[in-house]
């Protein structure tokens, strides 16, 4: 069908009259539409009336959408459960305060009052070795300073078995005996993870 | 009293030098951990670390012994 209202009524080939008062409008192509408004008349038949719909029921007073307010009434707080996720990293946290708790008060005793106070106030302390001072304090980059170069320094990487579950002063007195008592087994061991130069004297 | 380094910080073993059934249980952990490859260092208490000296068997006598795990190249 073409568009426009000019088109529309040469496609028009019949028009024809309804009872109600529409108009019934047949195309060339044989589609139908009916138009107009139906107007009430007399039932055609003596005595009977015409079936009107029934009356709309009242319609229901339009009520606004639901959305988030606040909640009202007792907000309950549940005990956690034993076998909560939460419960269990709390439990793991507190079990790794007191362990770094114990891990520095051994390493504190095994220092001396020199390595305390590096210690104290840089995380880090010298050892005295026969080849040469190193310093524990960087895990996986501990300095050496060997006595027949005064210039260089070298970094070594030594750390004791499993050292990941240990807490991070455990495995300073772990190094520092090996390293004060059997300083060999020490340097047996490490790897030798590059040199670089000297900028200042350990003691 | 032995310290054995680990998770905790550290495990403590003590024994009475008049108690003969906690020195032979103090001997027995002294050789589990010689088996794991531990290393003992003895030690005065308190004493620092360049005081203490490696010990190849167990001594009741010894106030301290600090137990820590062998060291490799990272």
């Amino acid at each position: 069908m073409a568009d426009g209202p000019t088109d529309l009524a040469t496609l028009v080939v019949e028009v024809e009259q309804l009872p109600d008062g529409r108009q019934l409008v047949v195309f060339a192509d044989r589609r139908e539409v009916v138009v107009g408004v139906a107007r009430p008349r007399p039932h055609p038949v003596a005595g009977c009336e015409w079936i009107s719909r029934p009356a709309p029921a009242p319609r229901a007073r339009p009520r606004r959408a639901p959305t988030a307010g606040p909640r009202r009434g007792r907000v309950r707080v549940l005990p956690d459960d034993p076998e909560s996720i939460v419960r269990r990293d709390r439990a793991r946290d507190r079990a790794r305060e007191l362990a770094a708790r114990r891990a520095e008060k051994l390493l504190r005793s095994l220092l001396d009052p020199l390595q305390q106070a590096d210690w104290e106030a840089n995380r880090g302390f010298w050892v005295a070795t026969p080849r040469g001072p190193v310093r524990l304090g960087h895990l996986y980059a501990l300095v050496h300073r060997p006595d027949d170069d005064p210039d260089r320094e070298d970094l070594l990487c030594v750390v004791p078995h499993g050292h990941q579950r240990l807490p991070l002063a455990d495995i300073w007195s772990n190094l520092l005996l090996v390293l004060a008592v059997d300083p060999d087994e020490f340097f047996r061991v490490a790897v030798h993870r590059g040199s670089r130069p000297r900028d200042e004297e350990p003691f | 009293m032995m310290r054995i380094i680990d998770e905790t910080g550290d495990t403590t073993i003590t024994w009475a030098v008049d108690d003969p059934a906690t020195i032979a249980e103090a001997e027995r952990v002294f050789a589990r951990l010689v088996g794991e490859r531990k290393i003992p260092f003895a030690r005065a208490a308190g004493a620092p670390a360049e005081e203490a000296e490696k010990i190849a068997a167990f001594d009741p006598h010894v106030e301290e012994i600090v137990w820590v795990r062998p060291v490799a190249g990272g």
